[in-house]
């Protein structure tokens, strides 16, 4: 029973959603200085108490008022303005660099209630919508603008770097520069409403040139599907009033892009593993699934239709 | 002799009341039939309670325009079915059966109380305990009580021609015998009975051809699909979608008739109302929502489920084109107020309309009311 929570406790110290693994620049940085700062603070941790030991026990005549004058100017004024100093130098000679500004690629993350929309404005070429989770390119800087309408995000990638909020009326700037590849996983680190909880997304980091295809395909219209039962479903019950998958004729723009649905990990925004039963699930009962997300539910479809809709977002890769 | 009284004594003479009471009750000697009538004194005692009941209670009522013909169309269609048999109507004269009952309904043509329309209004919608006035059926639907109200405002000196042609309309109103069986003579090459005769329910206020009279109190049937209508009258007759002027004469009639209903009227020719004025901006801005939606509050485009293509693609999805604007400016507001309830679909629409703002109820309908036919 004890090592249940002895290894939750460890589980935040690696894998995919650690500041204490970090993947990024911002996020190294981020971690050297805390180790540091944390070895440093046991170092003194132990001399104080050290001191308090030798003041209260080993040493037996009284200490003059000169002496405890001196203690205290030293060891209460002096010591500490000096060990803050140095860290608040360190500290502000890390920021040029983290907010040095990222390369040519541009993500803009929109929060919505209550999940993100993602927009690449790719070098000279055509924005393209996604949602939902993050593909970067390997040892690149990647600027990343966030805004929100009517919600209140942080947006963090913890591997990577960051924290930033999102507030509405505000457009924040946040570049993260992934240094190893790997899948990752960020989360809203804001309380942001009912669902706040079920507001992660996924992060995967390529090499530059996998990117650049990935992203091709990203902008591509949806190539499977076309006069699938699912298909005729999606369209027949209205679904593309709110969705859009490219290349067909739901053209939404109110609710996630799902072009390209079955070539990302999850769900509902980082909730539920990306599977054909979760999909139909989500479809019938997104209001117990997602609490306050503004999409209907729509269980009063017949089961074969939800089934043939599940089955044709899996093949829109 | 004095008695003095203590608390021992109370509570035996108090026990010893409730158990008199509870006795006389057994004996069955408490006479409980309708012949008869109240002594005078109780008679006034019970008319007296529910008289001020009726007036506390009405108190913090407003009462809207009840002007206009829509509304008399309205309640003296609701009124020949729901109301006539017990209170009578011009032309036609109380049931005994029912001036037997205790109290008697009023005959409304001999006696009509001096209440104010408020009152009324809480008479309507919440019935008379113990006196066999029922509650309006859908309590919620303040629209369609206040309709009734403004027909009982005119019913007293209503002749009887006027009635005859507000509560069964001209078709009905024009045969020798008025009303249902005199509508459901005409011919019209609809179904056989017995949907002959539901259909000429139906036809009171629809018409045989599905457009209603020619104001707007009632919406245009003709141009729907079969699928919708027969979806709606099932769900009026099952009770989940709530009218207190639709559910009765859905539940009058069994399933399979109100799909030979739904048929007749999927058949008639579509014509779109009358175009009514409306400002040149209230229209640009509903044709905005019904073309584009309103992405910032997450409304979806109108046409994305009631455009041309999307109507071919599910008949399940009414069309809104030609219909009257106050009939679908209505509709909004009552999935605003959670009130309208629905066939299969009725969460889609309620999750959507609630993100409409009043103005934004306004322009959308006046836009769908001027379009005579289905656009994308």
């Amino acid at each position: 029973m004890r090592a249940v929570p002895l290894a939750g406790l460890l589980a935040g110290c690696g894998g995919v959603q650690s500041a204490l693994d970090p993947a990024g620049f911002e996020a190294e940085q981020v971690a050297r200085l805390f180790w540091a700062m944390l070895v440093a603070s046991g170092v003194i941790w132990v001399l104080v108490l050290g001191l308090a030991h030798y003041a209260s026990g080993r040493r037996e005549k009284p200490w003059s008022q000169r002496d405890a004058g001196r203690l205290i100017v030293w060891g209460g004024a002096v010591v500490p303005t000096l060990l803050l100093a140095v860290l608040l130098f360190f500290g502000l000679r890390l920021m040029p660099e983290l907010r040095a500004p990222g390369g040519p690629l541009r993500v803009h993350v929109e929060g919505e209630q209550f999940w993100w929309r993602v927009r690449y404005h790719p070098p000279g070429g055509a924005p393209v919508e996604s949602a939902n989770a993050l593909v970067l390119p390997v040892g690149q800087r990647v600027e990343f603008s966030l805004s929100t309408r009517d919600v209140i995000h942080s947006f963090w990638v913890p591997a990577l770097g960051g924290k930033m909020d999102m507030i509405p009326g505000r457009t924040n700037r946040l570049v993260l520069e992934p240094t190893r590849t790997g899948e990752f996983r960020g989360a809203c680190a804001e309380l942001c409403g009912a669902s706040h909880a079920l507001m992660a997304f996924t992060v995967r980091v390529v090499e530059p040139a996998e990117f650049e295809a990935w992203l091709a395909r990203e902008a591509a219209p949806a190539a499977a599907g076309t006069g699938h039962a699912g298909e005729a479903a999606f369209l027949a019950h209205g679904c593309g009033a709110c969705h859009s998958v490219r290349g067909t004729a739901a053209r939404g723009a109110i609710g996630p892009d799902l072009t390209h649905l079955a070539s990302r990990p999850t769900l509902g925004a980082g909730i539920l593993e990306n599977s054909a039963a979760n999909r139909a699930a989500f479809i019938a009962r997104v209001d117990e699934i997602k609490p306050a997300a503004r999409m209907p539910a729509y269980g009063t479809l017949l089961d074969t239709e939800i089934a043939a809709i599940a089955a044709w977002l899996g093949m829109l890769r | 002799m004095i008695i003095r009284l203590t608390l021992r004594r109370i509570g035996l003479g108090l026990a010893a009341l409730l158990l008199g009471g509870l006795l006389v009750g057994w004996s069955g000697v408490i006479y409980v039939g309708a012949s008869g009538g109240h002594w005078p004194v109780t008679e006034w005692f019970l008319h007296w309670v529910m008289r001020n009941s009726v007036r506390t209670r009405a108190l913090a009522l407003e009462v809207p325009d009840l002007s206009g013909p829509a509304l008399l169309d309205r309640g003296a269609g609701h009124y020949a079915t729901g109301c006539a048999p017990c209170h009578g109507a011009p032309g036609e004269r109380q049931n005994p059966i029912v001036q037997a009952s205790l109290p008697p309904p009023p005959e409304f043509s001999k006696r009509f109380d001096p209440w104010k329309p408020e009152e009324l209004f809480r008479i309507v919608q919440h019935g008379v305990r113990y006196s066999g006035m029922p509650a309006w059926v859908a309590i919620e639907r303040h629209d369609e009580i206040w309709a009734m109200v403004a027909f009982l405002e005119k019913l007293p000196r209503m002749p009887q021609d006027e009635y005859q042609r507000l509560a069964f309309g001209p078709e009905g109103a024009r045969q020798p015998s008025s009303g249902l069986i005199g509508i459901g003579a005409i011919n019209t090459g609809g179904p056989a009975p017995p949907a002959q005769e539901a259909l000429a329910d139906c036809a009171r206020c629809h018409g045989m051809d599905g457009r209603g009279r020619e104001n707007d109190a009632f919406p245009v049937l003709a141009g729907q699909s079969e699928a919708y209508l027969r979806e709606a009258l099932l769900a009026f007759s099952h009770g989940t979608r709530h009218s207190g002027l639709m559910q009765p004469p859905a539940a009058r009639a069994d399933d399979a008739i109100l799909g030979q209903i739904a048929t007749h009227y999927a058949r008639q020719p579509f014509a779109p109302v009358p175009h009514p004025p409306a400002e040149t901006a209230l229209l640009e801005e509903g044709e905005r929502i019904a073309r584009q939606g309103i992405p910032a509050e997450g409304v979806p485009a109108c046409l994305s489920c009631h455009g041309g293509a999307a109507l071919a693609r599910n008949p399940s999805y009414p069309a809104l084109h030609g219909q009257h604007a106050s009939y679908l400016e209505n509709q909004l507001v009552q999935w605003q107020a959670g009130t309208r309830g629905g066939g299969p679909y009725r969460d889609l629409m309620g999750t959507i309309a609630g993100r409409l703002s009043p103005e934004q109820n306004k322009a959308v309908a006046a836009w769908f009311a001027r379009q005579d036919k289905a656009s994308d």
